[in-house]
């Protein structure tokens, strides 16, 4: 009932948006500990903890929960949108706030979904036994291909994260654009910079 | 007289004597079967004081001396109260200038020479009549599901019988001033109807007179705008630029903050109170 109302749509996309903003943040945290320079220790100590924890598997239902609730109401939002203009426009302009990011939306979601498969395909269910993960990411990180199309996605998610942010807030109710311009930018450069600048930083120090 | 403006009084001088020429591509469609097309028009002696509609007119005229079919528009008061004149020129609804339906629109906001494009409203909610006319009835029964506030009939009020403070009625009169004229979901690249809504759902949700149907307001309103064919909102704050009466998008976000109160709010029995 919620779900299906425009507003409704809305609101669960904002918050599970800024749930997976939080999870982006975590996990961006956690990958920094592979920049420690100690030959990987920290990390593989950490990601042992992590896959031993008993909280880990139902905390991954949730997260994909979260995941796919995102992206079943996304797809409903922008089917509505485009059958809402059948004929459009031989000429328009933009003369509000429109963006190459929230124009962008939903293509930079789907590359984002797509490189989410192809990541989890590579770490998580990669057979790597006999190496520890922090192997697996120096090796993988040592192909140029690779290196380069990890760049791109993060580069394509800070544009979504970059209009994310502060539509997130204005479907809460909070009317904070101006305010939120810096924070909003502040953040999807960190998280996408961040991201993008580990596998960069290994490649190099090979 | 500075120099500057002399000289524009110069050229307007000029330009009132030769008129001004434009090149104009309209789009004309016979009736909502035709798939339509734009087609290409001189207007000539166009004075640069005419507003947009009388520039219309005058070509409409042209082509009536010529024998050829005028082409259809809509208008009404021609002083920006109505809503019944949007035009989608050059891109923009309501064309370039700031807060201005088409019929405060005036010739001298553009290059001499330059050529023109019009286009009607475009939403399957909006469909097209004939030419530039399209059918906004849509908005209507939007109004009919929630836009309107239960009140007793008899003798008019005393005045000061319902106490509301200026801020407050100033907020409210901000909201009311939208005419339901659609340039927000004809600049919507989801032609949303959501700037619209807030404002009514806003204009009446902040008086005494609009809580008894406060609750379900934002709700069947909403509702109706789905059932009706428009999109839904990202955010992009397109409907603000163009609005004649300038609403904010602040509007929307109250409506959000309308939504969620229903949401949250436990019992369908308590009153909604609006605090100062
Ligand atoms: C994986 C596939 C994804 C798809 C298909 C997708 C798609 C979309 C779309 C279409 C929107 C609506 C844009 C708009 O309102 O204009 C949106 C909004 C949003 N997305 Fe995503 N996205 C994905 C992943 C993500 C991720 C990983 C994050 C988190 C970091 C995220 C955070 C957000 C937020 C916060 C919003 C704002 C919600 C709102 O406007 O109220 N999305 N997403
Ligand atoms: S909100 Fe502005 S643009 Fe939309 S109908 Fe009202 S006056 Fe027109
Ligand atoms: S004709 Fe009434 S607002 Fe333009």
């Amino acid at each position: 009932m919620i779900l299906s109302s425009s507003i409704g749509k809305k609101l669960g996309m904002a918050l599970t948006g800024l749930l997976l903003f939080g999870f982006l943040l975590a996990h961006l945290s956690g990958n920094f500990l592979l920049l420690k320079g100690d030959g990987g220790a920290t990390f593989n100590a950490y990601s042992e903890f992590l896959v031993g924890h008993p909280l880990l598997i139902p905390v991954e239902f949730i997260l994909l929960g979260i995941f796919l609730l995102h992206i079943v109401l996304a797809i409903s939002v922008a089917r509505d949108n485009r059958r809402a203009r059948p004929v459009g426009y031989r000429v328009s302009a933009s003369v509000g706030g429109r963006s190459v990011s929230s124009r962008t939306m939903i293509y930079s979601g789907l590359t984002t979904l797509i490189f989410v498969a192809v990541h989890l395909k590579t770490f998580k269910y990669a057979d790597h036994a006999g190496d520890s993960l922090y192997g697996l990411v120096v090796t993988t990180f040592t192909s140029e291909l690779y290196v380069g199309g990890y760049a791109v996605a993060m580069v394509l998610l800070g544009f979504h994260l970059w209009h994310a942010f502060q539509s997130a807030f204005q479907t809460l109710g909070l009317h904070a654009r101006p305010r939120l311009r810096g924070l909003s930018i502040g953040l999807c450069i960190l998280i996408a910079g961040g991201f993008a600048m580990i596998p960069l930083a290994i490649y190099l120090g090979k | 007289m500075s120099a500057g403006s002399q000289a524009e009084a110069a050229v307007s001088t000029e330009r009132r004597a030769s008129g001004m020429t434009f090149t104009l591509e309209i789009w004309r469609q016979r009736n909502a079967d035709d798939p339509g097309r734009m087609v290409a028009y001189e207007a000539t002696r166009v004075s640069p004081d005419m507003s947009f509609l009388e520039m219309l007119d005058l070509l409409n005229e042209e082509l009536m001396r010529k024998g050829e079919e005028p082409f259809a528009f809509d208008s009404d008061c021609r002083e920006g109260i109505c809503g019944m004149c949007g035009l989608v020129i050059n891109g923009v609804a309501h064309g370039p200038g700031t807060g201005t339906t088409t019929c405060q629109l005036y010739m001298r906001l553009f290059k001499n020479g330059s050529r023109i494009r019009v286009e009607p409203w475009r939403a399957r909610a909006f469909p097209v009549v004939r030419d530039l006319v399209v059918d906004r009835s849509a908005f209507d029964r939007i109004i009919q599901a929630g836009g309107y506030t239960s009140v007793n009939t008899g003798s008019a009020p005393d005045a000061n019988a319902t106490l509301i403070s200026q801020a407050r009625a100033e907020e409210a009169m901000d909201s009311a001033a939208c005419i339901g004229c659609g340039a927000c979901v004809a600049s919507c690249k989801n032609a949303s109807a959501m700037l619209f809504v807030a404002a009514k759902v806003k204009h009446l949700g902040v008086l005494p007179q609009g809580q008894p149907e406060r609750r379900q307001r934002g709700v069947t309103m909403l509702e109706t705008m789905q059932e009706e064919g428009f999109g839904n909102c990202t955010n992009e704050y397109e409907c603000e630029a163009v609005c004649p009466k300038e609403i904010s998008t602040s509007n929307i976000a109250f409506l959000n903050r309308e939504y969620i109160r229903n949401l949250v709010s436990l019992s369908s029995l308590r009153p909604l109170v609006t605090s100062e």
